[in-house]
């Protein structure tokens, strides 16, 4: 199975921190995918843990990269770019 | 028997037995362990986790709505206990280094805590508290010690701690904690809310009463006076009982006459409102016979969520209203300074005259300018007033108000529903504005006095420090001459005067308030039916020539006993709390 990924903005201000980490995590331990979380300039951190997705320290305006490898990798892609775009529901 | 003095937080009386909350560091007795247990120590470390998930679980689903804020941050622990890169990192350690589950524990959070506080994010650093929390619960179910067995006590309790935080709190069986007394803390601390929220007795700055009292040890809490008594002896408990149970019918007398106007005997009537923290302190307010909200403080609301955006806000402004049913809301914008945000999230030298309130709020414009929006939405729901804390100038209460009128602009245009005449206010905090406090009435729609900081910034007094805490007085000349030249800028300027502080909920001040000129003042809402009481036995003519009196004089003991005779003289029905 191959892995599919894409780029989204932080457009939500608080950045990918407190309450947008847990909803982040939430989302990502639906799936049964295997789900990775980077910044573009560092190696992926799994997106299923909150501890690493809050110590990413993904900022406002800050570019991430979502990668996901498994049976509902594109589904958990998607859903997970949405949740980025949709600034995590405003938490 | 030892008698000890703090700041009280919430009124009542209580005789009961000490329980302490422990919160030194769990001791861990063991750093590593033998090669062919690793598995076992495995093992015991996922069914620690299991177990604290378990408990989280069922404090979860026991909590009410009443603490929903509990329940979410309950909801995080959650989240962390079972994070996966915490067991795989934990289970590293054990499996490579032969640390033992509890010792490995400790190191990876350790970790995770340096790596947030190196992020310098004021977000993130509250949720240092909350892996502490995590990393404490595991521990002790690790070391096979209930955290605290608080919700399953046998008997009433009064509970000592350093100082209680919001997952400990939301612990406790309010059926059977009958008092807390804690070292630290100040009227708006966490012990305080709960405190106030639960209707039972809270005493807070005491020190060191945590290490000072024993589990067991009788205990008297007096959260009238702020006194605490550890092993009182036989006649200090019956006079204890006697007084509590007067003071019970004394409330509850209060409290039958709680809807019944604030007017004088002369017929002038004053507003009384309540200070809240919380929307579900609203219920009781109404309940007391406030006629509004005075001071919403809302920082609650951001050091639960320092993310909380405007929506969060609006939710909470909006609960709140419709608890009030018509009654006005007075917003303060968020009052955060060094001694109120999280653990580092600013280091001054001295945090009162630092980068606080106002002067935050200019620096951190996103969320003043989300909560703007948030207040300003909701005046298209109820009567709201927006008040602008800690102004000590000119420049820095236009550019506030500048920002909005940019927010109202910005609003207007986009067609978002919110009502652009929501009246403006200031507290005034620190004497350098209340001087001039002419040019600031020119500017806003009414003033406040929050007395508490008045009294400190004038005095150049911190009240909780206990060196120097008996120069806190506010009867202070200085004190009364300000609230008496800001009573006549408002009469001058035709705007409200009111003043929302602790000044305004001791008897024996309000003849002098009222004789000064106030006509609307904000307390905690158990205490509204008293001050309500003492006004309706009032003569405005009488209290004239009080306060005249007392502006005359040179010292605040010379004031105090003015008044305390008056009181005595003259407030037969209230004169048993003076005693």
């Amino acid at each position: 199975m191959s892995e599919i990924s894409q780029t989204v903005k932080i457009t939500y201000e608080s950045g990918l921190h407190a309450r947008a980490s847990t909803e982040f995590v939430r989302l990502a331990q639906r799936f049964e995918a295997e789900i990775k979380v980077s910044r573009s300039d560092g190696i992926g951190v799994d997106g299923k843990s909150i501890i690493a997705v809050m110590t990413l320290g993904a900022q406002l305006g800050d570019e991430i990269v979502i990668e996901t490898v498994g049976s509902d990798a594109a589904e958990a892609l998607e859903a997970l770019i949405q949740l980025v775009r949709l600034d995590f529901h405003g938490v | 028997m030892e008698i000890r003095q703090g700041i009280p937080v919430s009124p009542g009386i209580v005789i009961s037995e000490a329980l302490i909350l422990d919160f030194e560091e769990l001791r861990i007795p063991q750093r590593f362990v033998a090669k062919d247990a690793i598995d076992d120590e495995v093992a015991r470390f996922e069914q620690a986790v299991e177990d604290s998930n378990r408990s989280l679980k069922e404090e979860i689903e026991r909590l009410s709505s009443e603490i929903e804020i509990h329940a979410l941050i309950l909801g995080v622990h959650r989240d962390l206990a079972s994070d996966p890169m915490l067991h795989s990192e934990v289970e590293k350690g054990i499996r490579e280094n032969c640390y033992t589950a509890e010792h490995a524990l400790s190191r990876v959070m350790n970790r995770y805590v340096r790596k947030l506080q190196d992020l310098k994010s004021p977000i993130l650093l509250e949720r240092v508290h909350d892996l502490r929390d995590v990393e404490k619960l595991l521990l002790s179910t690790l070391l096979g010690k209930r955290i605290e067995g608080l919700s399953d006590l046998q008997g009433e309790v009064v509970v000592i701690a350093h100082n209680l935080t919001p997952a400990q709190t939301a612990k406790l069986d309010p059926e059977k904690v009958k008092g807390f007394a804690t070292d630290m803390g100040g009227k708006t601390s966490h012990t305080a809310i709960m405190g106030r929220a639960l209707g039972i007795p809270a005493v807070v700055g005491l020190d060191d009463i945590s290490t000072a009292v024993v589990g067991g040890d009788r205990i008297i809490i007096d959260g009238y006076r702020g006194v605490v008594i550890i092993d009182p002896d036989e006649d200090q408990i019956s006079d204890y009982l006697a007084r509590g149970l007067e003071m019970e019918k004394l409330s509850l007398h209060f409290r039958s006459q709680a809807k019944l106007p604030a007017e004088t005997i002369d017929g002038h009537l004053l507003e009384v409102h309540a200070n809240i923290e919380i929307p579900s302190e609203v219920k009781a307010a109404v309940e007391f016979g406030a006629s509004g909200i005075g001071l919403y403080r809302t920082e609650f609301i951001h050091l639960q969520s320092p993310t909380a955006g405007e929506e969060v806000h609006l939710e909470n402004y909006r609960s709140v209203l419709e608890s009030l049913g018509g009654l006005p809301l007075t917003v303060r914008t968020l009052d955060l300074g060094g001694d109120k945000l999280p653990e580092g999230g600013l280091e001054e030298e001295n945090p009162f005259l630092g980068c606080r309130s106002i002067r935050w709020c200019l620096a951190n414009p996103e969320p003043f300018r989300a909560q703007i929006r948030a207040i300003l939405r909701a005046g298209a729901l109820g009567p709201v007033r927006m008040m602008l804390p800690m102004i000590t100038t000119i420049p820095e209460l236009d550019r506030s108000l500048q920002i909005i009128d940019e927010l109202s602009d910005e609003m207007r245009q986009s067609g978002v529903d919110f009502d652009e005449n929501v009246p403006i206010g200031v507290m005034v905090e620190v004497p350098s504005l209340a001087l001039i406090a002419s040019h600031v009435a020119d500017r806003v729609s009414f003033l406040s006095i929050g007395s508490n900081d008045l009294v400190q910034y004038t005095l150049a007094v911190d009240r909780g420090n206990e060196h120097v805490a008996d120069l806190y007085d506010p009867m202070h000349p200085a004190i009364l001459q300000l609230i008496a030249g800001l009573v006549r800028t408002g009469e001058e300027h035709g705007i409200r005067v009111s003043l929302c502080g602790e000044m305004a909920s001791e008897p024996i001040y309000l003849p002098l308030l009222v004789g000064l000129g106030l006509r609307e003042i904000s307390v905690s809402p158990q205490l509204i039916p008293e001050v309500k009481q003492v006004i309706r036995h009032l003569l405005d003519y009488d209290v004239r020539i009080l306060a005249e009196r007392c502006l005359g004089m040179s010292d605040g003991d010379s004031i105090t006993r003015e008044l305390r005779l008056w009181a005595v003289e003259n407030l037969p029905e209230v004169a048993l709390r003076l005693i």
